[in-house]
């Protein structure tokens, strides 16, 4: 069920009414069963090999919590880890496999399987790579004793299957959660905000990033048959239609669970303003780049090793950032990339404003920051954009085959498009500058009337001029 | 009870009535004069079918009784220039209405003969328009914001994924309901608003008015169409003929046909699970009821035809409309149904407004070209 079609409306509308006027202590009830229910949609086989998944967590969390042992910790790990690598990343290294000694190839895999359960392929359960993140830094929390209090189980699952964040984050800590569940009442300022989240959410995901969708698609199909302009436009352009798409897809989660009376953390803090490579990976789906730093990074020796151990740190953790978007030879590059990239910047002494020294000092005017912030800024988009024809492209020949078209100035087919790509990015850039300043508050009261019925308005307009896509949310694939 | 408590929890709720209330405002049509393009009209095609039935109905005992036979058309825009007068020169003592509407698929098709069989009416002959077109996926697009209703999408929901839509299968998916609901639901869905529309109705259009040309505004023009519109499915019985031979140059042709293609036919090519299954039980009804049917490719200019047989649309439309009149033809031995490749007739007029609108002025030829083939069942 995607969050911008009309049945998530109508769910979300039951699930609200029906949240307010039971009494409080049933609330997590109504939502561990609203939320099953919402990934049982999906797949009810699913939903069943998740509640076990969970139940084994649980067990082991009481455990951990008890007595907090290594091996226990150890296992639990490697249960979950097992279960993410048999359902992403059986294939790939299959695949792999079988190109470097000859065992079985994924397509008699899939003959075999056919044959004798009746089934096709393995599939990828919906937000496994989530699920899986989330209980792994909750099991590692609880052996390090950070965990205060033993949640009920009520508690637990509520908070691992939430429905506004389960199938593509944020990716939750439980000192994010845990606490607010104690106390959940309803807070007119968080469900005016709330309200605004979910229209530009929608705004976002359905008028910008579906829509773009359709332009982009056929040059990332066929890049040889565009000329290199084209290429590059349509890589600056999927780098706009990714941020709407996710920063989309979190604000009408945030906004539908502010609703309900829950925080749950941002996951962008305008990245396209960041001046450098490391600052926008500071900005980007914070979440998982919080995740990979506490529980890979740091636990690698993040940078209290020697110089080269520390950028060899950061190339694996970003690689492996790279693995976890998707299970092939293009993310793993994607996450070189950006690894790559951060690195060279710290080997630079590039601070996260990138900021030459001789300005600090005060030799230049304020008008030269702007210009050096400015480029930084224009810097840290190209990367991340080129980087994108990786994450988006079928084949790494086919992302070889876009680089080779833009960096050799190839010729090809025109594009009509690219004014209209280049609005989108612009727009991108001022929903960046918004996500910068302070969060804008509704009136309280009866002032919120006039205000969110014209915004209201407004995004019913967009939405009918640009309807609702087929096209899922791109982090849904994770 | 929270809501008692915290009265602004309701806010939400009043909020999306307020919104809701202004969208319908929409519906107007003296507002949608200035929120849509005088250009785009094609939905009001689809509001006049509703006069259409009701004319259909107040005259079909007496004409019957006077021995008049009946015929129906149901088509695309590619259709809506067939007349009742030009059939009933060919075949005498018959009247045909025109059930054509812009970009209308099957499903359209479906809807409409349902509703018209379900007054007692029986058609003496039923001329189809199919072809990879109406069968694409995206001849639903229309059809299901302007036309069809909830319990027609519901009776044809399509259950079963696996089966094949030219078997037993097919049907409405979740996401075309959802379609249906959100034009129900919100008028900005069905009517999207054109913030330009407003200032370009009003600017002025060189047009031939009688034997002249005259400076008319955009708006007088929708509403010249609109009108002229109205009383098509009144005199002509829901057809649109003219004598227009306006011909698209030969440049623009080509990519004319690469435009449509990519509007039309999905890459790659399939049919669309809904229209497949719909026409099939339309084929299927008219067997059982031996009325005779001429289910026929429309003309299109040979880039179109190409781009047909290189996207797989052709073979894939055409096998699957044999394979299902000649399944039928062994299930209804009485069952008089016919399959014509205009293109393949060799029609002398070759006249085209664009690569797959055939001009007016030909559309005499065609229509003696598809009523030979069932001249001897009338």
């Amino acid at each position: 069920m995607r969050f911008t079609t009309l049945y998530f409306l109508f769910f979300f509308a039951l699930v609200y009414v029906v949240f307010w006027i039971i009494p409080r202590r049933f609330r997590p009830y109504l939502i561990f069963v609203a939320s099953l229910g919402f990934y049982a949609a999906w797949s009810w086989q699913f939903a069943v090999h998740l509640l076990l998944v969970l139940l084994v967590n649980y067990l082991a969390l009481i455990r951990l919590l008890g007595r907090p042992r290594r091996s226990t910790l150890a296992l639990i790990v490697l249960l979950n880890v097992v279960n993410l690598v048999f359902f992403k990343y059986f294939y790939f290294i299959l695949g792999t496999a079988s190109q470097a000694v000859g065992v079985i190839g994924p397509e008699r895999l899939d003959a075999w399987l056919e044959h004798n359960l009746g089934v096709s392929h393995i599939v990828l359960p919906l937000a496994i790579s989530f699920y899986t993140f989330q209980l792994i830094a909750l099991q590692v929390d609880a052996y390090r004793g950070k965990i205060p209090e033993r949640p009920s189980i009520i508690e637990y699952l509520m908070f691992s299957l939430y429905f506004p964040h389960f199938v593509a984050g944020p990716i939750m800590r439980h000192s994010d959660f845990f606490y607010q569940l104690r106390n959940l009442k309803p807070d007119e300022t968080r469900m005016l905000d709330g309200l605004l989240l979910v229209g530009a959410g929608l705004v976002k995901k359905v008028v910008i990033a579906d829509n773009v969708d359709f332009v982009l698609k056929p040059v990332f199909a066929n890049p040889g048959g565009y000329d290199w302009s084209t290429n590059l436009m349509a890589a600056l352009g999927f780098a706009a239609r990714i941020y709407c798409d996710f920063s989309g897809y979190t604000d009408i989660a945030r906004g539908s669970s502010k609703m309900l009376g829950l925080d749950i953390p941002e996951n962008f803090k305008a990245p396209f303003l960041s001046a450098s490579v490391g600052e926008f990976w500071n900005r980007w789906h914070v979440t998982l780049m919080m995740w990979l730093r506490d529980y890979v990074y740091i636990p690698l020796g993040g940078s209290r090793r020697s110089p080269a151990r520390n950028y060899a740190n950061l190339i694996l953790t970003m690689a492996l950032s790279g693995l976890w978007h998707g299970a092939s030879f293009t993310f793993l590059l994607w996450g070189l990339w950006n690894g790559v990239f951060v690195s060279i910047e710290k080997l630079l002494g590039v601070r996260t404003e990138f900021e030459p020294g001789f300005i600090r000092d005060g030799f230049v005017s304020s008008v030269a920051r702007l210009a050096f912030r400015f480029g930084g800024m224009v810097y840290a988009y190209l990367v991340f954009a080129l980087g994108l024809i990786l994450f988006n492209s079928q084949s790494l020949q086919s992302a070889m085959n876009m680089y080779g078209q833009i960096f050799f100035l190839r010729s090809g087919a025109e594009w009509p498009h690219t004014e209209y790509v280049f609005n989108i990015v612009a727009i991108t850039l001022l929903f960046n500058i918004v996500q910068s300043r302070k969060q804008f508050h509704i009136p309280v009261g009866w002032k919120s009337y006039p205000v969110l019925g014209a915004l209201g308005l407004v995004v019913l307009l967009l939405l009918g001029s640009f309807p609702p896509g087929t096209t899922d949310f791109i982090y849904f694939q994770f | 009870m929270e809501f008692l408590k915290n009265p602004f929890l309701v806010r939400p709720f009043i909020i999306l009535g307020i919104v809701l209330g202004l969208d319908k405002l929409l519906l107007l049509q003296a507002v949608r004069e200035y929120t849509t393009s005088y250009m785009h009209i094609e939905d009001h095609f689809y509001d006049t079918r509703e006069d259409l039935l009701n004319h259909l109905k107040e005259h079909y005992t007496a004409r019957k009784a006077a021995g008049e036979k009946l015929g129906l058309i149901f088509g695309t825009s590619r259709s809506g220039e067939f007349d009742s007068a030009e059939i009933s020169k060919i075949a005498p003592k018959t009247y045909t209405y025109n059930f054509s509407a812009p970009q209308a698929g099957h499903s359209y098709h479906a809807y409409w003969l349902q509703r018209i069989l379900e007054q007692n009416i029986r058609p003496d002959f039923v001329l189809l328009e199919s072809d990879p077109i109406t069968l694409s996926p995206n001849a639903n697009r229309f059809p299901i914001k302007h036309s069809l209703d909830i319990s027609f999408l519901l009776k044809h929901i399509d259950f079963d994924s696996d089966a094949s839509p030219w078997r037993n299968g097919g049907g409405f998916s979740t996401e075309h309901f959802e379609r249906f609901l959100l034009s129900r639901m919100f008028a900005a869905y069905r009517f999207p608003v054109d913030l330009r529309a407003a200032a370009r109705n009003r600017e002025s259009h060189i047009m031939p008015v009688g034997p002249g040309i005259q400076m008319v505004t955009g708006l007088e023009i929708r509403r010249a169409m609109l009108a002229q519109m109205k009383e098509a499915s009144i005199r002509n019985l829901g057809g649109i003929p003219n004598p227009h031979a306006l011909e698209l140059p030969e440049n623009l042709m080509n990519r004319d046909a690469e435009t449509m293609a990519s509007l039309h036919l999905p890459r790659p090519y399939h049919t669309g699970r809904a229209q497949t299954r719909l026409f099939r039980e339309m084929l299927e009804g008219l067997a059982r009821e031996s009325i005779p049917t001429v289910v026929f490719w429309p003309p299109v200019v040979s880039r179109f035809r190409e781009i047909m047989r290189e996207t797989g649309a052709q073979d894939m439309a055409r096998s699957g409309t044999t394979e299902i009149i000649e399944r039928l033809g062994k299930d209804y031995p009485k069952a008089k149904l016919r399959f014509v490749e205009a293109d393949s007739k060799g029609m002398q007029c070759r006249i085209f407004f664009d690569s797959i609108h055939i001009a007016g002025k030909c559309y005499p030829e065609l229509t003696k070209l598809l009523l030979k083939e069932i001249q001897s069942d009338l």
